[in-house]
């Protein structure tokens, strides 16, 4: 069926003028400090009564580990969940519903500078619900992930492509869950975290190092 | 040899406002234009073309450009003919025609054709500037009325949100829809009125006849000018 | 038949629909995508790769096809074909029956619009559940969305509040929420009632069984679905139930991943003027049971149509209706069709087969503002006039009008005709206010005088 439709297509598409696939857009160079864009860019994401600062910096594992505690300061353990990587994880390990959290925390594979967009590789379905069904995200990342735009991001992906290696789910993330369908007022959360907090550390993060610090967290 | 310069009076100017046209001949004969006014000239075919009659807008168009092909240049005052002109004759003729490209609006040919700015001309109160769509996004845009409008003395240009905004004539959309292209005048108008305006002025009549239309019969306080009545001085 | 001529005079005479429409549209939306495109000098750049793009894939379209189905079935999904709506929905039941779904979480999707889904879901005893907050009031309600981006763009606060007590979803109408009321209450009443609705959802979300989505993108490279959304409930729809299903017109296709740098950086900012979307998914490689339907429903006939296949380069943004006048006055239910707006009136009839379609094309004042910000270039105007040339070639126009247009013309093609027939002033004006067009204006406005002197002969007795 579907290769008798793609055939027809091709029928059609035969008698058609082919156009050209264009060149590859040039996209404004992103000027300055790619933290302090990004930074920027982030912080006027925040959502209407965002009670805490959107980027943290730090200078690294050892600062971020503290810095965490802070942000988790008042919320048991048991309310936090942390983004599971590991690549096994599947529907069937978790025999009880997702539930809400007060606070998920991830890492991230890349951070866009020009949109303070963060971006998520998920290996499973499941490892969503850190960045999903929460009222808090909080990410921690380094500017080695730190990337200029989302040109950066995309083209890198279409090379991935090549090599086999695209990640099962990519979420690119820029801001808090939000909406506007009534009268367009803006309102915060829709059905996501209502904040989106990032630890941004000079150093890259050692996360043996940061779990073992965090443990109180866990 | 002189350049021969042809006026081209839309059909409706022609009949139900000439003194637009008028003041568009002074405006042009004040600046040394000489121009010629063949009576052949009937109408562009926009009302035929818009409404889905391409075999009638394009006998038109071949008029036009039987009546037109002799001058080096014609000037209009009515900018959506103008863009209707140069931008939809190809389509209907199918065939490029070089004189086409010789049509301009008025607003255009004093600005970039004869490089004035400034007619001298003089004129007090708010106003806004209503441009045709066509002119707006196939011509030169605003620019050209704006800066002969700026020059105005004692002409105030009040910019609004709604200076973009279509006036709901769209020609045979106007009687197809009466009330749905009245209220889009009627938005406009309220927000002039707002703003407290003298006048709306426009390069283009027919947006005219619809706002003044309007204001007519609601009773709106704006009064609708020609471009060309204000750059001549004919306002009474 | 319906009639938009008159179902438009209804709502034009409902003026708080036309304010409504304006605030959201010229006062919130377009104020933001305005000043956003101010500070973007590749706008236009990216627009023109955006619909080259488009027009590259559709000139090529069984080639991507044949890379996405390849590309979306070694990733583990289940590629299947739909001639039209109906076979579209019979699959999505197969597929729920077939994996016993009792719970539906549905993705916002104008696809799943275009094919009813739901109603053949509920046929089914399925419960379908919108999750996007918009979308969900519409499903309340029981009434099409209104707007592409925007599902309730005319709907008030105050309307939302009291369908929501209607259901059972908050115990009271809370105070301070009507037009008049403070601001700030109003901003706080709009998050209780958001918060409403979430709690309201969040179970359902948890407990259903198969998500259903369109897709943004469907990148061929990759056999990648895009997935573009602010609210997260798409997130929750697609990655939490076992099973997915997204159904996926065939002009959703893109080349390459790379792609997306280009139509992510025009299409949150002509949707909503925002710079990015909260949340963009590619799913890759799914966990879930992944079924893509690729849709058909009129779009291969559109892709044969030399003149207007670029229609199918559409992303579904909305601004062509944020910047419409017509739009903004009928709202997205004046055109009866699930695409409304410019694009609407120019997609309609190619999708649909029914004969009152034919309307929408002339509802139109050609203003051109929606080809303007198309971010994809689509030339809209062009489209619609194209469309009247066709209709009236076809015969589709009262042959009154047909009769009228060419005696005008042959006077029109005759000046010595046209001079000699103009009858005294007085009397062509009442003639022309009774009769034919000058009639239906005169309806709503004044006719100017005819002058008591044409130009022609004032040139004749002073220039000649
Ligand atoms: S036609 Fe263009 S402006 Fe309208 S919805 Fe489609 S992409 Fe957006």
């Amino acid at each position: 069926m579907l290769d008798r439709k793609i055939e027809d297509i091709a029928r059609i598409v035969g008698s058609m003028t082919p156009a050209a696939y264009p060149d590859p857009a040039a996209f404004p160079a992103v000027n300055g400090d790619l933290a302090d864009v990004f930074e920027a860019a982030l912080n006027a994401l925040c959502g209407p009564d965002d009670d805490q600062p959107a980027v943290v910096r730090v200078t690294d594992t050892t600062e971020a580990i503290k810095t965490l505690v802070e942000l988790c300061a008042d919320v048991p353990p048991t309310e936090i969940i942390w983004q599971d990587t590991s690549p096994g994880e599947s529907r069937d390990a978790e025999p009880v519903l997702p539930r809400d959290h007060a606070i998920g925390i991830t890492g991230a594979v890349a951070l866009i500078a020009a949109t303070g967009s963060v971006v998520l590789e998920l290996p499973s379905a499941l490892a969503g619900r850190a960045s999903l069904l929460v009222d808090r995200h909080i990410v921690i990342a380094s500017r080695d992930q730190l990337l200029p735009d989302l040109a950066a991001l995309y083209h890198g992906l279409s090379q991935r492509v090549e090599t086999g290696d695209c990640p099962p789910i990519q979420v690119c993330i820029t801001g808090c869950s939000r909406t506007a369908d009534i009268e367009k007022m803006l309102v915060v959360p829709a059905h996501g975290p209502r904040q989106v907090q990032v630890i941004l550390s000079d150093e890259p993060i050692d996360w043996a190092v940061l779990h073992r610090g965090a443990a109180s967290l866990h | 040899m002189p350049m021969r310069v042809g006026l081209f009076i839309p059909c409706y100017v022609d009949q139900c406002y000439p003194h637009v046209a008028r003041a568009a001949v002074r405006v042009l004969e004040r600046l040394g234009v000489r121009c010629e006014y063949d009576p052949r000239q009937t109408c562009c075919g926009q009302p035929a073309y818009n409404s889905g009659y391409w075999a009638e807008a394009a006998r038109l168009a071949e008029h036009f450009v039987r009546v037109f092909d002799k001058y080096d240049c014609v000037v209009a005052p009515g900018g959506s003919c103008v863009a209707m002109v140069r931008h939809h004759y190809r389509e209907l003729l199918g065939r490029d025609e070089p004189v086409t490209a010789r049509v301009y609006e008025l607003c255009q040919f004093l600005t970039d054709h004869l490089k004035v700015d400034d007619l001298g001309a003089s004129l007090s109160g708010r106003a806004a500037l209503h441009v045709p769509c066509h002119m707006l996004r196939e011509l030169d845009g605003d620019g050209p009325a704006r800066r002969l409008l700026d020059n105005v003395s004692g002409l105030e240009l009040v910019d609004l949100p709604s200076d973009t905004w279509c006036c709901g004539f769209g020609g045979t959309f106007s009687v197809k829809f009466p009330e749905l292209s009245a209220a889009m005048a009627r938005r406009k108008l309220k927000q002039m009125e707002e703003h407290r305006l003298d006048y709306v002025v426009s390069p283009d009549e027919s947006c005219l006849m619809q706002l003044g239309g309007l204001a007519r019969r609601e009773g709106f306080g704006v009064r609708p000018l020609h471009i060309a009545e204000v750059l001549a001085g004919m306002v009474n | 038949m319906w009639s938009f001529e008159q179902d438009s005079r209804e709502r034009v005479a409902d003026t708080g629909l036309a304010d409504k429409l304006h605030k959201a549209t010229v006062e919130t939306s377009l104020k933001k995508t305005n000043a956003l495109i101010a500070k973007m000098p590749h706008w236009q750049q990216l627009r023109e790769r955006a619909r080259q793009v488009k027009l590259h894939t559709l000139t090529h379209l069984d080639r991507y096809l044949r890379q996405f189905v390849q590309a979306a079935e070694a990733n583990g999904a289940t590629v299947a074909w739909a001639d039209t709506g109906a076979d579209a929905c019979r699959q999505v039941v197969d597929i729920a029956q077939s994996s016993n779904v009792k719970r539906v979480a549905k993705a916002k999707s104008m696809t799943g619009e275009e094919i009813e889904v739901n109603r053949a879901l509920q046929r089914a005893g399925i419960e379908p559940v919108e999750t996007d907050l918009g979308e969900m009031i519409c499903q309340l309600a029981g009434e099409p969305p209104s707007h592409v981006t925007a599902p309730i763009i005319q709907w008030s606060m105050e309307e939302v509040a009291r369908l929501f007590k209607s259901r059972g979803i908050i115990d009271e109408i809370p105070n301070g929420i009507d037009g008049r009321a403070d601001p700030a209450v109003r901003a706080l009443n709009a998050a209780r009632l958001t918060d409403a609705a979430r709690r309201a959802l969040r179970e359902k979300f948890l407990t259903a069984d198969m998500g259903i989505s369109g897709a943004n993108f469907a990148v061929a490279e990759s056999g990648t679905l895009v997935l573009v959304e602010n609210e997260a409930n798409i997130r929750l729809s697609t990655m939490l139930p076992p099973v997915h299903v997204a159904v996926v017109g065939i002009d959703k296709l893109i080349p390459k991943l790379a792609d997306l740098a280009t139509f992510l950086s025009l299409l949150p900012v002509a949707a909503t003027g925002q710079q990015q979307s909260g949340y963009v998914s590619l799913i890759h490689r799914p966990y879930a049971k992944l079924h893509i339907i690729l849709l058909d429903n009129g779009r291969m006939r559109l892709l044969a149509d030399a003149q207007h296949h670029d229609l199918l380069s559409c992303i579904r943004c909305g601004a062509c209706m944020n910047v419409c006048p017509v739009y903004r006055h009928v709202s997205g239910h004046g055109y009866h069709s699930i695409y409304p707006g410019p694009i609407g009136a120019v997609l309609t009839p190619h999708l649909r087969a029914e004969e009152h379609y034919k309307q929408l094309p002339f509802a139109s004042s050609l203003c051109g503002a929606c080809a303007e910000i198309c971010p994809v270039m689509i030339p809209l105007d062009e489209r619609l006039l194209q469309w009247r040339d066709r209709i009236v070639k076809a015969g589709g126009r009262p042959r009154s009008e047909a009769a009228a247009f060419a005696a005008w013309a042959y006077l029109m093609q005759h000046p010595r005709l046209y001079r000699a027939v103009r009858p005294p002033a007085g009397l062509a004006h009442a003639a022309a206010g009774m009769l034919g067009p000058g009639g239906r204006w005169k309806a709503t406005r004044e006719l100017p005088p005819l002058a008591a002197e044409t130009f022609a002969d004032w040139w004749k007795k002073n220039h000649a």
